[in-house]
């Protein structure tokens, strides 16, 4: 508890204890449309990675789950797998395989397109690419317990009470995995929150992400103040959102 | 001694990987572009003491010094050209960092001082002198009527070594390269992909240039119509944030043409590479070797500020490094004729060169417009 309240309440502090203090950092923060577009930018990137990654991890964590056996055990294999590999060595593979010259566009080119000359990194699309990466299999791991556990025989029960297969799912299966959306949703949201070192390779510094700024502010301009206000203004965003989302899955009570 | 072909690591990977020409071996040559993200610390030559050399007394009881550089190619070169002479000389290690100038001003505020040296540029040493402690020619052997430009010499700093900035680009492309910055910015008349350094010393200058602006009228930079003309080629713009990426964006053809270090282009020629530098309207710059205040480790440092400035200590370094110029004459002489066309300070390049970066000027600015310039290519 202490590890996690003294670090936060120190960049609480930070942010307005910094000269010239009060106020002034968020003052700039706010009053900087650079600031704000790159604010918006990275809270945009997190919610759309969260909703594909849930739309994509969910039928997957269904699939895996659903007593396929060696293909089910095999898909979880390769997602969890994926992970260990490291963040730069994937987000440079990424790079080669979709920057100018890499393997898209040869493929492309090999089928009759004029696509040697595509550079689909780096961009914001090959920064979502590369986070989603790992975001869908974090959403998988929040999911996979909770999707396992699912009472089956009740979908049969349902079955034969005469629900269809779309009120079976959103009023049987559904409510029964939502403690599990929600913690994915959470987590996988409030961590893209904070990613640099991936929107940093495939982004490139125009795509850049608030972590990254947050980096360079610290290290190299030395600007705490800014940089503490500016990674409140992410922990705010992440708070709010995980309460929200809580609230509105019905935890908590 | 310049006959050896230097070992460098991500030379040689470069050269492997490229001359398969397969897709995938860029994978390998963005893994050579890795290490600006890890700031590596890397253990340089192993301390051995040549047998009969006299250390210095005020050197005993260091045992190592930490020098920070720009990394990849530089670092290889710095190791083996200054480094490992000064070991075998001294005894002392030397250890190596990536620069940060964020890092190193906050080390030496705070008293904990890390790095005993960092490669600074002229723009940062104009403006931080309040870090610094003297430093004279005389203490590490160096006579000022030997400097290539004696107004290089500063109160604080000995110069290190002479670069610029230039065009580099693909020899084996069906583009035509743009030869001055005004064709730099000009995406119609020189379609291509280009890149940038992402850092606002001399890329202000150049959007400038570029812009139309007389060299001669180029201070005080005017910021935002610098921005703007950035802004106006961004669908043709890719930045880079280290000298390893430079390099990674020429070779595997992220980028046709760069605003880049000139040495870092040239290594990659001499690793047999189709690019090759235009040093037409090149902008000049100075590094300098500083003594961070207060360091007690300030006797070996000079020591080896000492061995760095040799004349065959400083043209090896030249050669290694892809031709970062010699501060002194005599450094210069020292350097083999056929290298001389690839070194930024030989007086031919320095003739087409459109001027130097006006240190003075960017001195108290730096850090504020560095602040900027992050908020402005991120937006």
């Amino acid at each position: 508890m202490v590890a996690f309240v003294v670090p936060v309440a120190t960049v609480l502090a930070t942010s307005v204890t910094e000269p010239p203090g009060g106020l002034s950092h968020y003052a700039r923060f706010v009053g900087s449309p650079d600031l704000v577009r790159i604010f918006v930018r990275t809270v945009g990137m997190a919610a759309v990675a969260t909703a594909i990654a849930l739309v994509v991890g969910y039928p997957l964590t269904y699939f895996v789950t659903s007593g396929q056996g060696r293909p089910g055990k095999m898909v979880m294999a390769v997602v969890a797998g994926s992970l260990f590999v490291s963040l730069i060595v994937r987000s440079y593979a990424w790079l080669a395989i979709l920057g100018r010259g890499g393997l898209v566009g040869w493929v492309g080119s090999r089928l009759g397109g004029d696509t040697s000359d595509l550079a689909l990194a780096p961009t914001k699309l090959a920064s979502l690419v590369g986070i989603l990466q790992y975001a869908i299999p974090m959403m998988m791991l929040a999911l996979y317990d909770v999707v396992r556990r699912v009472d089956r025989t009740l979908m049969h029960a349902a079955e034969s009470l005469g629900a269809g297969p779309v009120r079976r799912f959103l009023r049987v299966y559904w409510p029964q995995t939502v403690p599990g959306v929600t913690a994915g949703s959470a987590l996988v949201f409030v961590s893209v929150l904070g990613y640099y070192i991936i929107p940093s390779i495939l982004g490139g510094p125009q795509n850049m992400m608030l972590g990254e700024l947050i980096a360079v502010k610290m290290q190299t301009t030395l600007e705490y103040g800014l940089a503490s206000a500016l990674s409140s203004g992410l922990l705010v965003v992440g708070t709010v959102s995980y309460l929200l989302v809580r609230r509105a899955s019905g935890g908590g009570r | 001694m310049m006959q050896r072909e230097p070992v460098d690591r991500g030379r040689a990977v470069l050269a492997r990987t490229l001359s398969r020409r397969e897709f995938l071996g860029r994978v390998v040559v963005g893994a050579a572009a890795v290490p600006f993200l890890a700031a590596c610390e890397r253990r340089a030559p192993s301390p051995e003491r040549t047998p009969g050399a006299v250390v210095p007394p005020e050197l005993a009881g260091i045992d190592f010094i930490t020098i920070a550089n720009w990394g990849g190619t530089t670092n290889d070169a710095m190791v083996e050209a200054w480094a490992r002479p000064f070991t075998e000389r001294t005894g002392i290690e030397v250890r190596t960092a990536q620069i940060d100038y964020g890092k190193w001003v906050q080390q030496i505020r705070s008293g904990n001082i890390e790095w005993n040296w960092a490669d600074v540029e002229d723009t940062w040493v104009v403006g931080h002198g309040d870090l610094l402690d003297p430093i004279s020619p005389e203490e590490v052997n160096l006579n000022p009527a030997d400097l290539v430009d004696p107004n290089t010499l500063l109160p604080k700093a000995i110069p290190e070594y002479l670069w610029c900035y230039a065009i580099g680009y693909r020899t084996d492309s069906e583009l035509e390269h743009p030869r001055t910055w005004v064709d730099f910015f000009d995406v119609k008349r020189f379609p291509g992909r280009r890149s940038i350094y992402n850092w606002p010393v001399a890329m202000v200058e150049i959007a400038l240039l570029g812009d139309g602006v007389p060299f001669d009228q180029l201070y005080p930079l005017d910021l935002d119509r610098a921005f703007s003309k950035i802004d106006s080629i961004r669908d043709h713009l890719v930045f880079w944030n280290t000298g390893a990426e430079l390099q990674q964006q020429l070779v595997s053809g992220a980028a046709d043409f760069v605003a880049g270090w000139d040495n870092r282009v040239n290594l990659l020629r001499r690793a047999g590479q189709p690019v090759a530098v235009d040093y037409n309207e090149n902008i000049r710059q100075v590094d300098y070797f500083v003594l961070p205040k207060g360091d007690p480790k300030q006797p070996a440092t000079i020591e080896f500020f000492k061995v760095a400035l040799e004349p065959d200590r400083q043209a090896d370094f030249c050669f290694r490094s892809g031709g970062l110029g010699p501060v002194t004459t005599s450094g210069f002489q020292a350097v083999e004729e056929t290298w001389k066309p690839f070194v930024s300070s030989n007086p031919d390049n320095v003739a087409v060169s459109v001027g130097a970066v006006n240190a003075e000027w960017w001195g108290s600015r730096l850090d504020q417009i560095t602040t900027k310039w992050y908020e402005f290519v991120g937006a």
